[in-house]
């Protein structure tokens, strides 16, 4: 009976050793507050080399890392609207519920040292309230054909007088996000 | 039969995962086989991928080398890149895994077999994407990705119908027990389900290709194919060869019953056999 769990563990040990990408990913995701609370998620993802290559011999018509809005056009519809069915990657969560992405927006393709960048927003209006709003965001491919990971700093904040925010990751991938309005002492 | 339910529920749960679809999101608009994030959180998961993605940065800075200079010592360093990148990228999904697994767990084989059929594997996932790369970026330039991925997704269609229809034959096989149409499905056809398998182009590969035709260093990227095909090799083999290991000890379980032992591995062998044609089928499914 131990022979064959050890044999069969093997067995599962091959097949969830899924690990095989083909394109990688760094993020950084800016999440976006006005007085009243979040508006939106602004992201960029940087490509690996040889994935920024394919799409710049593909869809540009130089072949060169200086996107015209005309290329940019063409790599939004060719290149990045696809991922509509894939909800961009997201896997997000407001006080616990799950929050699927519909709809992005300012796309935008950039070169950046032989890289390409793709920039965008994800709207996601919520409400600052006085206790605090709890999100989770993470970016991870269900199909395992890209592995994307948030860079060194892959959040970045800034500060707002109205807002209260803190953050952290509670894993590699996740971030958890709080944030709630500032009680006014007058 | 404790036993069996359990190597049936083990064998599920493996069909299970060979039926996740390895299809570029960001060129087709289908839902794809979805997998879980656990993984992705894992710390083995990290390691695994951040080797990738190192070797992937580094090969693609040596090919951007070696076309203004060249140094010996860095062209070895490239084949070592390659085939280590070969070795661990066939730890993913795909590259026929499924089926040498299922395989070896259908048929008594050698280590020297799993070589043979891991080879073969490689040879023709590599192979194929070598030619298309060459086809692709060469004498029909204007196939975009979406075009490309088109291509290779009929490629996988005809990959996974032989498959089913290979599956079909070892099913009857078995199922009409014919010792001479055993004795030829254990050599060569398990080298033919080997390239049947083998079929779906590496993107890995031909991306290579593609970059080093456009960076006109098409040799090196060509040698870097073959060492990272080879560490493919490598690793197809070592799986082989751990299912065979798997397999002898799965069928020594019900050794108290001479009877039963025959039962249970007669049994074993139409399972298998169906979870091939199962395997096939998905790969059609898959393309859809």
């Amino acid at each position: 009976m131990k022979k064959m769990i050890i044999a069969l563990s093997i067995l599962l040990f091959v097949v969830s050793l899924y690990s095989h990408p083909h394109i990688f990913i760094d993020y950084v995701v800016e999440p976006i507050f006005s007085e009243n609370g979040l508006e939106g998620l602004q992201l960029a993802w940087t490509f690996d080399e040889m994935f920024s290559w394919q799409i710049v011999m593909d869809y540009t018509e130089d072949m060169d890392f200086n996107i015209s809005e005309a290329e940019n056009k063409i790599i939004e519809v060719e290149a990045f609207s696809y991922l509509e069915v894939s909800g961009y990657f997201a896997d997000f969560y407001v006080n616990g519920k799950k929050k699927d992405v519909e709809e992005v927006s300012n796309f935008l393709a950039e070169g950046k040292d032989k890289q390409l960048v793709y920039h965008f927003f994800i709207p996601w209006k919520i409400e600052a309230k006085e206790n605090p709003t709890h999100l989770k965001i993470c970016f991870f491919d269900e199909t395992i054909f890209c592995e994307i990971v948030p860079k060194k700093e892959g959040m970045i904040i800034k500060l707002n007088n109205d807002i209260s925010i803190e953050y952290y990751m509670s894993d590699r991938i996740t971030y958890q996000l709080n944030f709630n309005k500032v009680k006014n002492e007058n | 039969m404790k036993t069996n339910k359990i190597v049936l529920i083990f064998l599920t749960l493996i069909i299970c995962f060979s039926l996740l679809a390895q299809s570029n999101p960001f060129s087709e608009k289908k839902n794809f086989a979805k997998s879980s994030a656990i993984l992705q959180k894992s710390t083995l998961w990290h390691t695994i991928t951040k080797w990738q993605k190192d070797m992937n940065s580094k090969l693609t800075s040596y090919l951007k080398e070696f076309k203004t200079s060249f140094k010996f010592s860095h062209l070895l360093i490239l084949l070592g890149i390659s085939l280590a990148f070969g070795v661990i990228h066939a730890i993913g999904p795909g590259h026929g895994k499924m089926i040498i697994g299922t395989y070896f767990l259908k048929e008594k084989a050698s280590p020297i077999q799993a070589v043979k059929i891991g080879s073969a594997i490689a040879v023709t996932h590599s192979g194929l994407a070598i030619l298309l790369g060459i086809i692709f970026g060469i004498i029909i330039k204007n196939v975009k990705m979406n075009g490309r991925i088109n291509i290779e997704n009929y490629i996988g269609i005809a990959s996974g119908i032989l498959i089913t229809v290979l599956g079909i034959y070892y099913l009857w096989q078995k199922l009409s027990n014919n010792e001479h149409f055993y004795k030829i499905s254990k050599g060569d056809n398990g080298i033919l389900l080997g390239i049947f398998s083998g079929l779906v182009p590496c993107p890995i590969s031909m991306a290579i290709i593609l970059f080093s035709l456009y960076l006109e260093v098409f040799f090196f990227g060509l040698i870097s194919v073959i060492f990272f095909s080879i560490g493919m090799a490598i690793t197809i083999s070592l799986i082989g060869i751990t299912m065979i290991k798997s397999r002898n000890i799965i069928s020594k379980i019900p050794v108290k019953n001479k009877e039963k032992t025959e039962i249970f591995q007669k049994v074993f062998g139409i399972v298998t056999s169906i979870l091939i044609i199962m395997i096939g089928l998905s790969l059609i499914i898959a393309k859809f």
